[in-house]
Order: C-alpha cells, then sequence, then structure tokens
C-alpha cells in the first residue's frame, strides 16, 4: 500500500496547556516499502504509528493511503481498513485476555467474517511462522512477553494487511528469536509487498529496514547510519 | 458468532461476577412471581369460579360492594342483603296492563323462599326466566381456619333441590357419601344417590355438604359432626363433592332454611340466581327486571365478574409496585456489575477496536453478555419464585386463616417474568454500550484502572 503523510502536528493535551508531539512531519512509502523508526523514549514514535493505523487522527495534516485521505474518513470506513488492510503489533500487544493463543490469532479473521473452514488453518500456519507452534491453547496471559510479542505479530498478519505497522515487534526477544521474527517479517514483506513500518530501539533490527528514519522532539528526518 | 462467543467467554472468566448478576436478578424476578402469583391465582380462581357456575343473571342488593368478599375467597355482594319481603317496587305502574303484572308479581311477595322453590318466577311476569334461587352466604371459623358456607335451596319436599343445585353449580360430582335429599327422579341425570325421603325434612336441616379440598384442608369426617358454637348446632357431613373450578371445592354448602337459621336472616339472602330461557334476550330480562325492582341491581356473569375484576387489577399493580422495589434494587445491582465489567475491560474494548472490531461488535457482546446472565437468572428466578409462591401462600392462609392456596403460577405470569429479565439485560447493558460507542481508542487503550 502507497502511504503519504503530509504536514502532520500532533498535540496532547495536559495540565500545563497543549504538548506537542509531533511536528510537521512528511513521510512516503512506496507499495512494499520497509522502513524504521528509531528515536529516544517519549518522542512520539507510538504516536506516530497510531495516526498511520487510523486508531489515533492527527491534529493537522493528511494522511494519505493510494489517494483516500484516511483522516477525514468516517469511523465506520476506518474501523474496516483497520480490519482488512492494517496489521499492528501493538507495543503493549493487548492480546485479549478471555481467548486462548489461537484463538487471539483467528480472531480478526473472525470479525472479517472470512471463510470459517479457513480460519483455524490460516492461524495455526501464521503461529509456526513466529515460532509459536506448541501453545496453541495456551491462555495469554500464561505467555512471557516475547511470546505475547510473536502471537501478536501473527495477529497482525492474519488478514493480509497491506500495511503491518509493529511498535518494536522484537524488543522482548533474544538475539536468535528476533533475527527469526525479523528474517520472517522481511519474507513477509517481499512476498506479499506489504509496506512495513516498525519502530525499534536496536540497530541491528533497524539493519533489516530499506530506510531508517530518526524521530526526536517530533521532528522526524532520514537517520544517516 | 464472534459477539456470542466472546461474550460467553467473559462470563465464565469471571464467575463471581457473573454470580452476583444472576443473583440480582434471580432476587427482583422471584419476588416478581412469588408476590404475583397470589393476585393471578385470586383471579384465576374467581373467574373459574365465576365462569363454571350456570347463572345468566346476578340480583344483588342494590348499593352493595361487589367484592371477594372477607374471606376473600367468596366472591360477589358484601354485607347488604336483600329482604325478600320487600322484593316489590313501592309505587306501583300505572298501566292497566302492568297492574295485572303486578297482581302476578305480588306471588313473589311473602314467602319468598316458596316462590323460589316452586320453580321461580312466574314465566308471564318476566318472559325468559327459566329458575332462579335465592342464595345466603356467610363464613364461620372452624378450627382456625375461615369457610364459607353457602345455602342453596335444596331442602325442601317442593324442590328438586339435587338437579337444582347441579343446574347451577354444573360439573359437580359426588366423590363421597350420598345427596342428603331426594329428588323427584332418584338416581336421575346426575346419578346422584339420595338418603332421605321429604319426611325427614327436620333431620334435612342439619346436614351439609363439603367441597373435597375443605374436607382435606380441616379433616373434616362423615362421622364426625361440624359442631357450630352458636346454638350448639352440628351439621352432619352427608355428602363430598368436586368441581376442580376455582374455590368450590373449599366451600361448605348447607340448605338455604339452615344456612338462615344460622345467621338469623329469616327471609333474607344475599344474592339471587336467575336462570333465562333465551340468552340472547338476557338484556331485555334485565330491563324489565330493573323496572319491577329498582331497589336491586341485576347484572349478568361477565359484569359481576368485571366488577371484582377491577379490584383484582388494583390488587395486582399493588403487589407489582412491591415487587418493583426488588426489581429496581436488581437491575441496579445489574447495571453495578455490568458497568464495572466494561470499565475494567475499556482497554480490551479498546484493543478489540485496534485490531478492527466495530462498534456494533463490541456492543452486541455486552448486551449478548448481559442477556445470558439475566436470563440465566431470570430462569432460576422463576423457580426461585414458585417456591417462594408456595411458601408466601402459606404465610397468606396463615395470616388470613384461609383454608383454601392462592397462588397460581400462570403462563401469563412466566411470560411476564421472562420478559422483565429481558428488560432487566437491556437496562444494564445499556449504559456500557453508551461508553463504548463514545470512547476513543487511543484513550481507552492507555485506560487504568
Ligand atoms: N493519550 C495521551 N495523552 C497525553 N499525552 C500522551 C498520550 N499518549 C502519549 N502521550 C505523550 O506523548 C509523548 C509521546 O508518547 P509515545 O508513546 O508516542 O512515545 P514513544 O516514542 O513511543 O516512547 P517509547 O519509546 O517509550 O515507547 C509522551 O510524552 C507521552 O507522555
Ligand atoms: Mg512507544
Amino acid at each position: 500500500m502507497k502511504v503519504s503523510m503530509q504536514g502532520i502536528y500532533k498535540y496532547w493535551k495536559s495540565e500545563f496547556g497543549q504538548v506537542r508531539v509531533l511536528e510537521n512531519v512528511y513521510m512516503d512509502l512506496a507499495n512494499g516499502d520497509f522502513v524504521a523508526i528509531m528515536g529516544p523514549s517519549g518522542t512520539g514514535k507510538s504516536t506516530f504509528l497510531h495516526l498511520l493505523g487510523c486508531i489515533d487522527r492527527p491534529s493537522f495534516g493528511k494522511i494519505f493511503f493510494e489517494n483516500t485521505d484516511i483522516c477525514a474518513l468516517s469511523e465506520n470506513v476506518r474501523e474496516e481498513l483497520r480490519l482488512e488492510h492494517i496489521g499492528f503489533v501493538f507495543q503493549n500487544y493487548y492480546l485479549i485476555p478471555t481467548l486462548s493463543v489461537l484463538e487471539n490469532v483467528m480472531l480478526p479473521m473472525q470479525l472479517a467474517n472470512s471463510y470459517v473452514g479457513q480460519q483455524e488453518d490460516r492461524a495455526i500456519k501464521m503461529l509456526e511462522l513466529v515460532g509459536m507452534e506448541t501453545k496453541f491453547n495456551e491462555n495469554t496471559f500464561k505467555l512471557s512477553g516475547g511470546q505475547r510479542q510473536r502471537v501478536a505479530t501473527a495477529r497482525a498478519l492474519i488478514n493480509n494487511p497491506g500495511l503491518l505497522l509493529a511498535d518494536e515487534p522484537t524488543g522482548n526477544l533474544d538475539t536468535r528469536s528476533t533475527r527469526e521474527i525479523m528474517d520472517m517479517l522481511r519474507i513477509v514483506n517481499k512476498e506479499q509487498s506489504i509496506t512495513t513500518v516498525l519502530v525499534t530501539h536496536d540497530p541491528k533490527v533497524a539493519a533489516y529496514a530499506d530506510r531508517v528514519y530518526y524521530l526526536d522532539e517530533g521532528r522526524i528526518s532520514p537517520a544517516n547510519l | 458468532m464472534i459477539s456470542f462467543s466472546l461474550a460467553k467467554k467473559n462470563i465464565v472468566r469471571k464467575q463471581e461476577r457473573s454470580l452476583l448478576t444472576i443473583i440480582g436478578v434471580i432476587l427482583a424476578v422471584g419476588c416478581f412471581v412469588a408476590l404475583l402469583s397470589i393476585s393471578e391465582g385470586l383471579n384465576k380462581r374467581l373467574k373459574s369460579e365465576v365462569m363454571s357456575r350456570n347463572v345468566d343473571l346476578y340480583v344483588l342488593p342494590s348499593g352493595s360492594q361487589h367484592l371477594p368478599t372477607g374471606s376473600i375467597g367468596a366472591f360477589g355482594s358484601a354485607g347488604e342483603e336483600i329482604n325478600l319481603g320487600q322484593l316489590l317496587p313501592e309505587e306501583p305502574l300505572n298501566t292497566e296492563a302492568k297492574q295485572e303484572e303486578i297482581a302476578a308479581a305480588s306471588r313473589v311477595k311473602g314467602d319468598f323462599i316458596s316462590f323460589l322453590n316452586s320453580s321461580g318466577f312466574d314465566s308471564t311476569m318476566v318472559p325468559n326466566i327459566k329458575s332462579a334461587i335465592g342464595v345466603s352466604r356467610f363464613q364461620k371459623t372452624i378450627r382456625g381456619r375461615t369457610v364459607v358456607f353457602w345455602g342453596l335451596p335444596f331442602g325442601t319436599s317442593e324442590f328438586d333441590g339435587a338437579s337444582a343445585f347441579s343446574s347451577y353449580l354444573p360439573g359437580m360430582r359426588i366423590t363421597n357419601g350420598v345427596f342428603p335429599l331426594e329428588t323427584k327422579e332418584p338416581e336421575d341425570l346426575y346419578g346422584f344417590k339420595t338418603k332421605r325421603t321429604a319426611e325427614d325434612l327436620s333431620d334435612a336441616e342439619k346436614v351439609f355438604i363439603a367441597g373435597n379440598k375443605i374436607v382435606e384442608e380441616l379433616s373434616m369426617s362423615m362421622e364426625r359432626p361440624l359442631i357450630l358454637k352458636k346454638d350448639n348446632l352440628s351439621l352432619n357431613l352427608e355428602c363430598v363433592v368436586s368441581f376442580n373450578a376455582g374455590f368450590q371445592d373449599y366451600f361448605c354448602y348447607l340448605p338455604i332454611q339452615t344456612a338462615m337459621a344460622i345467621e338469623d336472616s329469616h327471609g333474607k339472602v344475599n344474592e339471587i340466581w336467575i336462570q333465562v330461557e333465551d340468552k340472547s334476550k338476557i338484556n331485555e330480562t334485565k330491563v324489565l327486571l330493573m323496572r319491577y325492582f329498582p331497589n336491586l341491581e341485576f347484572k349478568t356473569g361477565s359484569e359481576y365478574l368485571g366488577i371484582s375484576g377491577d379490584l383484582l387489577k388494583y390488587a395486582w399493580f399493588l403487589q407489582f409496585a412491591i415487587a418493583l422495589i426488588g426489581i429496581l434494587i436488581a437491575t441496579t445491582a445489574s447495571m453495578n456489575t455490568m458497568l464495572m465489567s466494561t470499565f475494567e475491560r475499556v482497554r480490551e474494548f479498546g484493543a478489540l477496536r485496534a485490531i478492527g472490531a466495530n462498534r456494533s461488535t463490541i456492543a452486541l457482546m455486552i448486551l449478548i453478555e448481559s442477556l445470558i446472565l439475566s436470563s440465566i437468572g431470570g430462569a432460576a428466578g422463576i423457580i426461585v419464585g414458585i417456591l417462594g409462591s408456595t411458601f408466601l401462600d402459606g404465610a397468606v392462609q396463615a395470616i388470613f386463616q384461609t383454608p383454601f392456596p392462592m397462588a397460581n403460577i400462570t403462563f401469563n405470569l412466566i411470560l411476564y417474568a421472562l420478559c422483565l429479565s429481558v428488560l432487566i439485560g437491556v437496562i444494564g447493558a445499556v449504559i456500557p454500550i453508551v461508553l463504548v460507542y463514545r470512547m476513543e481508542i487511543i484513550k481507552a487503550l492507555k485506560w487504568d484502572m
């Protein structure tokens, strides 16, 4: 999916008045781009991803998916976009605690009313892809941080999104698992030309990306690694 | 359906909370069913009692109150009596033809009993009247219970007692003993066997018939006479009958002379029951009778029932108002638990929305969850209500000293109870659903509780 951000500002209201988190952000992503965003803690990386993921709206500016300004769309259409075209791996995973590992991964397919017969097979395939083939029926609250992260990644990919947004998807993984997941993401990105944006603190992870951006004090700039 | 399976999973996961909501609904619905079963039962029994009588017109003292009388069980005018000696209109009607009618009607004056017993009004006087009987009604406390006695004309030689008795109260079966008095045709249509001949009149006045239920309730027996305190009158139970309608199985029936003697009300009855030849002309007959007897009231069966039906409606609403307190408490409790469980799950709702669940899916999930809980509560509440109704019935019987159970769980009552539990479920889901529609995903995801 082709994505274009044009002049994005984001303010939060706080006790001391308005706090600016993002300032005049521009970014263009071609179909199948794989970019990484780095930057110190609290500079607005997650906020940036939320705006792209139709989870939040910018205070000013426009975000185009192909040629549609998603900020102008109604909530109903944005719900559909999130479900069918965007995969999101949250920094805090946000798995559904009442559901098992397999059910969590199947959930977006169920919400999208996709063909029931396929759901389980596909969910199992995705879990195998992230290396979680042994814990299908486990409760998610019994999983470690790294395991949750991998389940969240499988969930994000299940509906074949055009845009994958991953907020520190390897933050809790050891070096080897990190490599496995990143290899996998790279392959999926190539095979299905999923436009991918990932936030990371790890230069080794960032090295997988085609381009790396640096976000600091709300301003984004290409990083020179 | 994903909303359904999510709702189910959440109920199972939060067992304590689910249980609390269910208990709240059980209490409300149980309270509702138990309380209203009393007026439902009363209503149903009175209806079936009145409907099962074969009476076309009721003659009542004017201005009398039409109530389920004192003991709650008997049905009709309370207190006032019709003085049979004063049945004729005060002012004679003027035309010659009317004079003749009055002359004919004057046969009514005097001994009304014999008038009644000679099979009723002269058809030349008021055409269309087939027969009429006077009935009196009183109640006595027997072995700590209030028992309703009906005085009916089955105690004279001229009157075909058994057949008249059974013609006004059809469906009567003799389950034990024999009918106290001879009928014109022994072992006639109704299969009555009679015990005494007309010569034993004085004996006949010391007998009574009892419904099978009252016999059971007060363990009456054929061997043991019933002693009424006043005059030390002892009555023999000659025959046990069963009607399977309303309260009739809980009444005792006496020859009307005996009833008048006991109540010291010679020549007075509480009501007159009339059967007509042609039921389609019942209103004309009523109008004619009203002209003759301006000091009396005439009611058809449904009018008679209607007046008391209104009263029962007030009783229904009164009990509903009491039950409402319980319902409000339960609704508040259920709203509270649903709201708490929503607050607890704001992040989860945020996560669901962030991965693309639409608001209606989540709203449906909340509604289903609330409805599952309230219907389980409703179903269990109906069972608790049925048990509570039995208990309450016992209490009411003890307080009013009535021998008959009044509670009745009707189909309608169960239907209302189910509707009520659904309503509680819907109300419980309203606020959480509104919250879900209004929440911003990003705030929901960062929500702390
Ligand atoms: N809903 C909100 N309301 C108010 N302020 C917010 C909100 N969300 C984020 N912020 C603020 O915006 C800033 C950026 O937050 P964000 O989560 O985007 O940072 P981040 O770059 O992802 O940091 P980290 O690397 O620690 O994840 C922070 O100062 C945060 O306090
Ligand atoms: Mg972050």
